[in-house]
């Protein structure tokens, strides 16, 4: 796991969370999902929802790392939102592999909380 | 183990359903699940995924027409594709025959040695099987025309490590692959909070059947970097930075993890592992007494598995006690093991597999001996025994533990044939001495001191090894000849 550094999340995006509405993540080329700390999604964009073939509409107030994408119950990808909530720090990227309609698809992963508005993000992109 | 409902999309009544055992633990322990965990290199892959890949390959054999037992050689680096086909491989009920990706650059060799009506791996003929970045199989193969009989029985091939002769193919069915799975598995102690270091290659018996399978089996997180496994600094930082938990290992390892200093604190650290591979020398098992690693005993003819260790007891030639199978010593001192461990047979590029009977008494070639608690000690191969020019038997593997107490402290002797006599070469820790074991060493060979012909003195650490960290006896005798001629 690495922090930002390598992120694929542009500056301009992390640096506006607190402002990011629906309209803007739609229209961002990766896929953002904004979770409460308990993983409850709150948002959860066009591309995410075309990439796992999930509507928004099913996967919003779903708890994203059990009912929407339960093969990241597992302590490296839940286990870490949660240390990272609980410690009010969450800043990791690394390498994973959701299936996707039924193919498993390589992406990376972005877990982030936004220490201003104390929101917490997973934004995905394709490898 | 976990358990699950047969899948939805299987047919009914077809001959696929034979393999409903297996398909049980697969389904069961894989599907939409989080756990086990495959991090290889770059790439981390839940269960969920490892899944979904394997039921693409399996669309894929189905595709090339594959059917239950054609042989498929698996010729990939370690990867999810290598898992994802494993799974696969194993649901079809194909003959699975996993081996290093380099053998692929000869394809014609493999054709011929195996036969296999597939290969996965990155070639170009129409029979060799690649898949995309994403680790989904190419659909562009072509079922390969073979000539041997296919044994829908035997799920893998699998090669074993040649070290004492020339390397020989076990036919391993699923009744031994699913006894000794079972049979190790409560003692492994594996759960879904443990995190695997993986440093055993996986296209080896005691990597894939002793390591690789319980871990997945059991939900847990296996870590593994190919840079890593040579490089005990880099398997360290990867432990530590994935809180491993369990690591098996050989005791070449051991020694190297040991030497540097994070390592004997690590390895004391770590809540299990298997030690195995070859046998354990007195300072590896001084390392290995305060951990909680344990030794494990076997050969790829077993399947592997034959015996385990408590955590912690070690000691120097350290076997364990028998797992899932019967022991025993014969009269000739050979180590001999019955189960459903046993190999089902032998692969032969001439004729395919010759099986054996299930019932036997398999000879593990080992020399062993009970120490007056009980314990059985590994004492040596005894296929590196050897005639005399007057037809005597040398059983080096004995007389080599008797010299052992005789020579000095710090010295061990090896003996080699040499036209009808015996060179011995006397190893040290130190730098060698010439003649300074000469007189001990001839006291305790008695009247086979006679037929002594060389005795060379050699630093210990520059006698070859194997890749197991044994003396390889092969190459130790084969420079000898080369140095000698040099002088000559």
């Amino acid at each position: 796991m690495t922090t930002t550094a390598q992120t694929f999340v542009p500056a301009n995006v992390l640096a506006n969370l607190s402002t990011l509405d629906r309209s803007k993540a739609d229209s961002c080329n990766f896929g953002i999902v904004q979770v409460d700390d308990s993983g409850k999604i709150l948002l959860y964009n066009n591309y995410q929802s075309e990439l796992g073939g999930v509507p928004v509409s099913d996967a919003e107030g779903k708890i994203f790392f059990t009912q929407i994408a339960p093969c990241t119950n597992n302590a490296m990808f839940f286990g870490t939102f949660k240390k990272g909530v609980a410690g009010g720090a969450l800043d990791v990227t690394f390498n994973y592999t959701f299936t996707f309609k039924m193919k498993p698809t390589n992406v990376q992963v972005h877990m982030y909380r936004d220490g201003v508005s104390g929101t917490n993000w997973v934004f995905v992109n394709r490898a | 183990m976990l358990k699950g409902a047969e899948p939805p999309f299987m047919e009914p009544g077809s001959k696929r359903h034979d393999n409903a055992l297996w398909r049980d633990r697969l389904y069961g322990g894989l599907r939409a699940r989080a756990l086990p965990l495959v991090m290889v290199d770059d790439h981390t892959i839940p269960a969920a995924s490892i899944w979904t890949g394997a039921r693409l390959w399996i669309e894929a054999f189905r595709s090339a027409g594959l059917e239950r037992g054609d042989r498929v050689v698996l010729a990939l680096d370690p990867s999810p594709a290598w898992v994802q086909v494993l799974v696969a491989a194993i649901w079809e009920g194909l003959t699975l025959i996993p081996l290093p990706s380099q053998a692929l650059r000869k394809p014609d060799d493999i054709a011929s040695t195996f036969d296999p009506a597939l290969v996965v791996g990155c070639g170009k003929a129409d029979w060799i099987l690649g898949h995309d970045s994403d680790f989904a199989p190419r659909p562009d193969a072509r079922k390969r025309e073979t000539t041997l009989p296919t044994d829908p029985e035997i799920r893998l091939v699998m090669r074993t490590s040649g070290s004492s002769g020339q390397p020989r193919f076990v036919a391993i069915s699923d009744e031994n692959l699913l006894s000794v799975l079972d049979s190790h598995e409560a003692h492994l102690g594996l759960t879904d909070r443990d995190v695997c270091l993986s440093i055993l290659p996986w296209h080896h018996a005691f990597g894939l059947v002793i390591d690789l399978l319980p871990a997945l089996f059991a939900g847990a997180t296996i870590v593994r970097s190919e840079r890593a496994l040579r490089d005990p600094n880099l398997q360290l930082d990867l432990a530590i930075a994935n809180n491993v938990t369990y690591c098996s290992m050989v005791p070449l390892h051991v020694e190297r993890l040991a030497q540097i200093g994070r390592g004997q604190e690590w390895l004391k650290e770590l809540s299990g592992g298997v030690v195995g591979g070859a046998p354990i020398s007195s300072h590896q098992a001084s390392i290995l007494k305060n951990t909680r690693l344990r030794v494990g005993y076997g050969q790829t003819e077993a399947s592997p598995g034959i015996a385990l260790g408590e955590p912690g007891e070690w000691h120097e030639g350290a076997i364990g006690s028998p797992i899932g199978c019967e022991i025993k010593l014969d009269e000739r001192g050979h180590l001999l093991c019955r189960g459903s461990n046993a190999c089902a047979g032998f692969w032969h590029a001439d004729r395919g597999i010759d099986r054996l009977p299930t019932s036997r008494w398999l000879d593990t070639g080992d020399l062993a001996t009970r120490d007056s608690q009980g314990k059985l000690r590994f004492i040596g191969r005894a296929d590196d025994s050897f005639k005399l020019s007057n037809g005597r038997l040398v059983e080096s593997a004995l007389i080599e533990r008797k010299l052992a107490n005789a020579l000095p402290e710090g010295l061990r002797a090896v003996l080699l044939p040499a036209e009808g006599k015996i060179d011995v070469v006397v190893l040290s820790k130190s730098k060698p001495e010439n003649g300074s074991a000469e007189s001990a060493l001839r006291l305790s060979l008695g009247p086979l001191a006679d037929y002594v012909g060389q005795v060379h003195y050699l630093r210990e650490s520059a006698a070859p090894k194997t890749a197991k960290g044994d003396i390889d006896r092969l190459a130790l005798g084969a420079n000898l000849r080369t140095t000698l001629r040099a002088a000559a």
